[in-house]
């Protein structure tokens, strides 16, 4: 009997493991394939196929890459640095907001929150933001608009309100007494014990900002501003609308640098890299902190 | 997740505020057309006045594509800025988008009414009709007789026929081959070496080209014999009867009566689209095409590695030297089909004028310029000599490789102005002169299908057509499968608002006929 429920037990755990075994490996290949175009050379694309082992090692389309545009180095640091100071800003800011509106105390906490709220669901549209950040804000080819762009996200505020409340009343209190000023108690008491909040929600917010290319799409027009991502989007949109319209452009636009299949497999993994290196040190806060928000204050 | 969900959200609003500014700017369009055109009238009247007087230096925008990183831009735009403000006295500042970009920044430009001068639009990039109706362009027919008497009278009428909406033109077409047609490109070295020359001219129909990939299959284990499948629609139609103009890729169109012609249920092009089917089978069956088509989309690096025996192209005379920069081997070019004068094929590279322009006439000037000016033009669409080409002979440049910069023959102004490059011959823009003149007009030159009353079936229509589309032209399937499928879609076609599509574009052309 209890054989059976052993053999039981260990044929459902080698089914589970199988199964997230092959998942693994459906997110894993996609992976190794791209690592592998990277580094193989182009002509063993043509002749052979895509393979998950390249034929011959090739680093030829990393120095394509890193050698000939001086592009992708300007906008590496532009990318690293919108990103960093990003995060960074946009984590305080929401952190204040959140720590506001997390205050019973705070009288306006309802009216600001719908009037935050509001915004996640109404939003003014493209055109008139455009014509905000264009004509009013003066913006366009700006750092500024990059850092702005998507600074504050109303979910992520809600989700830090919440974690906050669950801070218990009595610390600020007693924090109060001692004659701590607000500020003194979001600094010293309210961050350090939202480090796992903070660390997931960060997370998020480095992720959103290192990928985002709408903003540069939208208001960028000079070369040296381009952020990584909107490098690799242009050039993929560039190739689509090219080969999607060659029938009916009065001439030859191919000859606009399209480059190479290994080399955009290569581009991918310098833009995709940085990101994976990040992870494991967010690895344990986040677990924790994907619990956040699940207990509503 | 939320972020996702947001974006869509934002996207969608997006959408409706573009929708509405459409809108709202076609109603503008109708309404405040006559005043401008009154306003620029009179403007005209005052024209010599305005000459005498010194011109006013002004700056003025021009946008169009390009790769804006180019290193050595700058330098070209000051030197070219030092000849165009000796001429109309004016500072141009160049924008170049790349090719993914420009539609979609300046729809956005436009929608915010930006200040802008000259645009580059086509009716597949930055859709002319399209921005026309929504009252981007100022209607430019008095700022040409008043400003621009050259390029009037370098481009002929019927072209300048094909520019205009509702009897009005609004862009300035960059004059250089003006008709369509499609050309199949073969490897040279292959076809001298296995005697084929004199076959692949005689080729009429698609199905002629059966034994010539036999050979080539037979003979050449690298070769992939064509990236081209066959299509009745695009390669066979020879003579006027034949003729069928399709519009936005629906399995519908008009002949040469101006007739329209359901394709989806006509018996005679039901089985025409049959035929089609199983030449594509038998050529897949044979291993005529590339192993991954149908998968890959873009095979560039396949075609410059010279494995396929055909490619196509669209046909225009010293295309064998295009080709040659293209892919680095020496082709033959063999036009098929007929050369079609079409409203698409006019439109197909404009310079317009935007209605936000503070100054107008001196943007017509510009275009004059471009257009007479052989300096200008090819210090924009080449460079410096010594810097970006080498002067070869008289009228005849080599491009010098890594230049850092670059510009379109094609999108800058009238392209007989352009030096000769390697390979093309002398006469290249005389012979260039002599096809336009002589092709086929076709019969709807001047219409512009405007879809937006149709636009949910065109969508739907559309995504049925796409889901057996790779299917359609590789032969993947058996020929009785296919045909089954082939069946369902029709009815799917039919069912998603074909009627309705034909009831608009016959109405559209009755008001348009009534225009004429």
């Amino acid at each position: 009997m209890l054989a059976l429920n052993q053999k039981k037990f260990k044929l459902s755990l080698a089914l589970i493991h199988l199964f997230f075994i092959l998942l693994c490996i459906i997110f894993i290949i996609p992976m190794i394939s791209l690592l592998s175009i990277s580094f193989s050379s182009e002509s063993d694309i043509i002749d052979f196929g895509y393979r998950l082992i390249p034929r011959s090692f090739s680093i030829e389309s990393y120095n394509f890459v890193f050698n000939n545009p001086k592009q992708i180095i300007s906008s590496y640091r532009l990318t690293l640095f919108v990103t960093l100071a990003g995060t960074f800003l946009s984590m305080f800011i929401m952190l204040m907001c959140a720590y506001a509106l997390s205050r019973k105390k705070f009288i306006l906490r309802n009216v600001l929150s719908l009037f935050i709220f509001f915004t996640m669901i109404f939003n003014g549209g493209l055109v008139s933001s455009y014509i905000l950040v264009t004509q009013y804000l003066r913006l366009r080819n700006t750092l500024w608009i990059l850092i702005l762009w998507g600074l504050v996200n109303v979910w992520y505020v809600f989700v830090l309100r919440t974690f906050i409340q669950g801070i218990s009343e009595s610390i600020i209190e007693s924090a109060f007494i001692d004659g701590a000023s607000e500020f003194k108690i979001f600094a010293s008491l309210i961050l350090p014990l939202s480090k796992p909040s903070i660390a997931t929600i960060g997370l998020f917010m480095l992720l959103q900002y290192w990928n985002e290319w709408m903003p540069a799409l939208l208001y960028i027009t000079k070369p040296h501003l381009f952020p990584l991502q909107y490098l690799l989007q242009r050039t993929l949109q560039n190739l689509e609308e090219i080969l999607r319209n060659m029938d009916k452009m009065p001439g030859n636009a191919i000859d606009y640098k399209v480059p190479s299949e290994s080399v955009r497999m290569a581009m991918a993994v310098v833009a995709a890299g940085p990101m994976l290196m990040v992870m494991p040190f967010f690895q344990k806060y986040f677990v924790r902190g994907m619990t956040i928000g699940a207990v509503k204050g | 997740m939320t972020t996702r969900a947001k974006k869509m959200i934002t996207l969608l609003l997006a959408f409706f505020v573009l929708a509405a500014a459409a809108l709202s700017g076609c109603g503008k369009a109708t309404g405040t057309g006559d005043d401008d055109a009154e306003g620029t009238t009179t403007k005209a009247t005052q024209k010599q006045e305005a000459q005498k007087e010194e011109l006013k230096p002004v700056k003025l925008s021009w946008y169009y594509i390009g790769n804006e990183a180019e290193e050595n831009a700058p330098e070209v735009f000051e030197k070219a800025n030092e000849m165009i403000s000796e001429k109309i006295n004016a500072t141009v500042t160049f924008h170049r988008f790349s090719f993914g970009d420009y539609p979609k920044k300046m729809q956005l430009s436009i929608a915010a009414q930006e200040e802008m001068d000259l645009m580059f639009t086509a009716d597949w990039s930055l859709n002319y009709a399209e921005i026309v109706s929504k009252g981007a362009l100022l209607e430019l027919e008095s700022l040409i007789d008043g400003y621009a008497p050259g390029t009037k009278s370098l481009i002929p009428d019927k072209i300048w026929n094909g520019t205009k909406v509702a009897g009005k033109i609004y862009g300035v077409p960059n004059y250089q081959v003006s008709f369509r047609q499609p050309a199949l490109i073969f490897k040279k070295e292959l076809v001298d070496k296995h005697g084929l020359k004199d076959k692949i001219f005689a080729v009429q129909k698609m199905e002629d080209l059966t034994p010539i990939f036999e050979t080539i299959k037979a003979n050449e284990d690298d070769i992939i014999p064509t990236l081209v499948p066959p299509l009745w629609q695009k390669w066979d139609a020879r003579t006027r009867d034949e003729y069928l103009e399709i519009f936005i890729g629906l399995p519908c169109g008009v002949n040469y009566d101006l007739e329209i012609i359901d394709t989806n249920n006509d018996e005679y092009f039901i089985a025409k689209d049959e035929a089609d089917y199983k030449l594509a089978r038998e050529w897949n069956e044979k291993g005529f095409f590339h192993k991954d088509v149908g998968l890959v989309k873009d095979f560039t690096p396949e075609m410059k590695a010279g494995k396929f025996f055909v490619l196509n192209d669209v046909y225009k005379p010293g295309i064998e030297s295009d080709m040659k920069t293209r892919y680095g081997y020496d082709v033959y070019a063999v036009p098929m089909g007929m050369p079609v004068l079409s409203t698409g094929s006019i439109t197909a590279t404009l310079t317009g004028i935007s209605r936000t322009s503070k100054n107008p006439e001196r943007a017509m000037m510009l275009i004059e310029q471009m257009n007479t000016s052989k300096e200008l033009y090819n210090l924009i669409v080449f460079g410096m000599e010594d810097k970006q080409y080498k002067k070869t002979g008289d009228n005849r440049i080599e491009l010098i490789p890594e230049s850092g910069y670059t510009g379109y023959a094609w999108m800058m102004g009238c392209q007989f102005n352009a030096y000769f490059l390697p390979g093309q011959e002398d006469d290249v823009w005389e012979e260039t002169k002599r096809l336009n003149a002589e092709a086929f007009e076709a019969p709807t030159l001047g219409f512009v299908f405007d879809r937006n009353n149709v636009k949910t079936e065109v969508a739907n229509i559309n995504a049925v057509s796409k889901e057996n589309e790779e299917i359609k032209k590789y032969g993947i399937l058996e020929v009785d499968e296919y045909m089954d499928k082939l069946e369902e879609s029709r009815r799917k076609i039919n069912e998603a608002g074909l009627e309705a599509f034909k009831k608009e574009l016959q109405s559209q052309l009755d008001v348009w006929k009534s225009s004429r």
